[in-house]
């Protein structure tokens, strides 16, 4: 049955012009096939405090944690789901049991063997009382045990779709040095110890990490590479700079669009590719308001507000066509998509203009019919730029938009802990299971608190609750996509938040890399470099 | 200069510096809680990800953030008369520890900065004087002006693109070529290529102000009468020059040059952050931006410090110079 569900999932997954213009890529490269040997240097940004990815998985700890530590599968870039320690699994026909059939050829850094009673013991003490979202990952998980030393066994309370989409990134620490220690604490979290294809070698703080290649690692052929060195420059242009120079291989994301196609086009040596937010597509730019405060809690004026902007336009000028306009609050890229009979918000002022006099909202001597805020954080340089227009297309309809762009940390407080703002620029994920990720966090009645990512808009439907809770119960994906199609077509109606753009992040690379260079986790295992050895030496 | 006098100066102006330095904790102490944001949840959510609440308390407990703020500052203050700068949020490690890990990096920048800075500035601002008024001054005071008024982050970011990208004669970054790992005297040559283009960028923005100083410094000291007396006992223009005028121009210079050893600081941030250097000015620019206060406090602490101790050696400096200055 679940075979079915995953043929299902990747097919959606790869109608997505991106993934099919991906997947050239990497076909147009495997042709010279695997090099060995040598050191690929990337640029990241953030640096972060620890490399467990059961404690958080942000950006900064993804590359270094998932590239070192071992995972029950992994995904491919259409999202289809492949063994990694799990050699194989088996799902019982009510889609209550997965029974995870664990390598018997796996083991630690330490050479200690890597099995079942490790994934138990992280997934079972680990992720629901450390792991950042808690019991948002872990709620549904009744039961986690090994049965033997190769057989994992996982209950759920309730059928769970989604489930090896959802584990597929949380690495698996070694029961035999994180049991009975303080876990936030130990010191494998900011050294860890591998199971993977790549062993920790150092970090050094401000500077960089070094990965090399494990030479235990369950497949002899992978990686390719001998060495990774992950750079932390925080400076954008800096970043560009050092790709540019030759001095860095490899990029992702943290640049702005315009100077990625810019780049791609001055240095014939680079390679550029958009990747959208995967299989978890977000919609990069929602524009949100806050249904607290008048005019917004009349639904004429925000769909006045919608009528009012040209999305076809910002869709250009913010994203120079690279990223896609979005209809519904679900990303695009996600299986639960459906524009199918969801309403939609042409470009037209005059009806803007009309639905805003009926609405009690007449021109004013000054020209304007009301004033509003619209709170930006700075660091989001597509939000600043869709401020700067929609000053001027609300300006014709004669609402005088005030730009508040705010520092990110004073933006959260604003935003999600005080809710002081009338309109507000933030992305949205869907989330693997729009059920119980990021969408039902902002747009369930029983997310409305002063917590950060939640119900901010206070938008509050109990026949959307209602189409959330049948989804999140329903058995299948099947099952759960006409209730998820039901809620688009209520969210797209009641308007607590105009869905605008699904960004695509560049992804940059010096053209002496080949493989499995776009990878959903950022596994650098089947990346090589054109100049290696055609044999491992 | 008495060297008694000396000392009873210098330990005046250090029990001085105490309570100035306990009002220095205590306001950044303050000014830091009122800004926006929260280092829990930036530590938890760096990436936008929703946090679990319940981990969220536990976490917060653990670092004392749910005590009131008098008892924060209190404790702070404690912690610090006992010589610990406290634990960073993010890193984990004591402060002192991080702050002693990253200051030979910026001092590897910041001595031959201001060294070339300033070895460059007094000699335009002395050429330029001695010139006043001719092509030369003008050239030079026109150079001094455009490097006064350019923005550091624009022409660092300018120069890399020269000499990083377009001749490749220096690298883009950071300290060393990680890909090359050289050993021994090879990562001493890499290290130097590496510093060149921080300090010079450094360095220029320190000549300008300099010479700008030196150049008026130096031509207010030429107008004086044992200028002129020294000249018409028949001594040589470069005698009057260098034994006269300069020595006696110097006094203001050396008052700047003391006095932006925290601006220095400041330019580091920039220069750091964009040359990628693992150095004082980026774990600044980084603490603030994760809300580590601890970080960002002990760093303050030690940026005051430096300023009262520039500022002291500043004053021991002008009776070098100057044998008529007294301390008594």
């Amino acid at each position: 049955m679940m075979v079915g569900l995953y043929k299902k999932l990747s097919r959606l997954a790869c109608t997505l012009v991106i993934f099919a213009a991906l997947g050239c890529v990497a076909w147009a490269q495997d042709a010279t096939g695997p090099r060995y040997g040598g050191t690929m240097v990337v640029a990241g940004t953030l640096e972060p405090d620890h490399f467990n990815p059961a404690l958080t998985l942000t950006d900064g700890v993804r590359p270094v944690a998932l590239n070192v530590l071992p995972r029950i599968v992994r995904l491919t870039l259409d999202l289809e789901v492949e063994p990694f320690l799990a050699e194989s699994w088996d799902i019982s026909e009510d889609g209550l049991t997965y029974t995870f059939h664990i390598r018997p050829n796996a083991v630690w850094e330490d050479g200690v063997p890597i099995t079942a009673h490790d994934v138990a013991y992280t997934w079972g003490e680990i992720i629901p009382e450390f792991y950042i979202q808690g019991a948002a990952v872990s709620g549904n998980w009744q039961d986690v045990r090994a049965d033997d030393d190769h057989t994992l066994v996982v209950q759920l309370e309730v059928p769970q779709p989604t489930f090896l989409l959802e584990v597929s990134e949380l690495g698996i620490l070694p029961k035999h040095r994180y049991e009975g220690t303080d876990i936030l604490t130990n010191p494998l979290n900011t050294q860890p110890l591998s199971g993977g294809p790549f062993k920790f070698n150092e970090h050094v703080r401000g500077s960089h990490v070094e990965l090399v290649r494990n030479e235990l690692f369950w497949d002899e052929d992978l990686p390719y590479l001998d060495r990774v060195i992950y750079r932390y420059i925080p400076d954008a242009n800096a970043r560009l700079l050092a790709l540019e120079s030759g001095d860095v291989d490899y990029t992702a994301g943290y640049m702005s669009v315009g100077e990625a196609l810019r780049l791609a086009d001055q240095h014939p040596e680079l390679q550029l590719e958009m990747g959208g937010h995967w299989g978890l597509a977000s919609i990069s730019s929602t524009f949100l308001f806050n249904l607290r405060r008048e005019p917004f809690t009349d639904i004429r004026v925000r769909r006045a507000i919608a009528h009012a902007i040209d999305l076809e336009f910002i869709w250009q000028v913010v994203t120079q066509g690279t990223g896609r306009i979005a209809y519904t609050h679900f990303g695009s890229g996600n299986w639960a998509h459906n524009r199918e009979g969801v309403p939609a918000y042409a470009y037209d002022p005059e009806l803007a203009s009309e639905l805003l006099d009926e609405a009690g909202y007449p021109v004013g001597a000054d020209g304007t019919r009301f004033s509003m805020d619209l709170v930006v954080a700075t660091n989001q340089a597509e939000h600043l730029s869709i401020m700067n227009i929609l000053v001027d297309y609300l300006a014709r309809v004669g609402i005088e938009v005030r730009p508040r762009p705010l520092e990110a940390q004073a933006f959260n407080d604003a935003v999600f802990i005080n809710w002081d703002f009338d309109t507000v620029m933030r992305g949205i994920a869907t989330g693997v299971n729009p059920t119980t990720h990021a969408a039902w966090r902002a747009y369930h009645c029983s997310n409305i608190k002063p917590e950060l990512r939640m119900n901010n808009a206070g938008y509050c439907n109990p026949e959307a609750d209602a189409l959330f809770d049948a989804a999140r119960d329903a058995p299948t994906l099947e099952a759960m996509a006409p209730y998820l199609h039901d809620l688009q077509i209520l969210l797209m109606t009641d308007l607590p938040s105009i869905p605008m753009l699904e960004r695509f992040e560049p992804y940059l690379w010096n053209k002496v890399l080949a493989g499995d260079v776009l990878d959903v986790s950022e596994d650098y295992s089947r990346i090589w470099r054109v100049d290696g050895a055609v044999e491992r030496p | 200069m008495d060297s008694t006098n000396l000392l009873i100066y210098a330990l005046r102006r250090l029990l001085a510096s105490i309570p100035l330095l306990l009002a220095v904790i205590a306001l950044n102490f303050l000014f830091l809680h009122l800004t926006p944001g929260d280092p829990i949840r930036v530590l938890l959510g760096s990436s936008g990800e929703y946090v679990d609440p319940a981990l969220e308390q536990r976490i917060r407990e653990r670092y004392g953030l749910n005590d009131p703020f008098l008892v924060q500052l209190l404790r702070y203050v404690g912690n610090v008369l006992r010589g610990d700068l406290g634990t960073s949020y993010f890193y984990k490690v004591p402060v002192t520890t991080l702050i002693i890990e990253r200051l030979p990096n910026t001092l590897l920048l910041l001595v031959p900065s201001l060294i070339l800075g300033v070895a460059i500035g007094v000699f335009l601002g002395i050429v330029a004087a001695v010139r006043a008024h001719t092509s030369v001054d003008n050239v030079i005071t026109t150079f001094a002006l455009l490097a006064y008024s350019l923005p550091l982050f624009w022409y660092a970011v300018l120069l890399l693109g020269v000499f990083a990208v377009q001749l490749r004669w220096l690298p883009s970054g950071g300290m060393f070529d990680l890909r090359a790992g050289h050993e021994g005297f090879d990562k001493f040559k890499d290290l130097m290529r590496h510093m060149v283009l921080p300090t010079f960028v450094l360095a220029f923005e320190r000549v300008a102000q300099i010479q700008r100083l030196m150049r008026a410094s130096m031509l207010e000291v030429l107008r004086q009468d044992y200028v002129t007396t020294a000249r018409s006992k028949g001594a040589s223009e470069r005698r009057v020059i260098l034994r006269h005028a300069v020595r006696n121009a110097l006094s203001p210079v050396v008052t700047v040059v003391g006095l932006s050893i925290g601006f220095i600081l400041t330019g580091s941030v920039i220069a750091e952050t964009i040359f990628a250097w693992p150095g004082l000015g980026r774990l600044l620019f980084e603490s603030v931006t994760r809300r580590d206060y601890p970080v960002m406090l002990g760093m303050l602490i030690i940026v005051a410090w430096a300023m009262v101790l520039t500022n002291f050696l500043t004053d021991i400096a002008y009776g070098l110079l100057d044998p008529r200055i007294r301390y008594d």
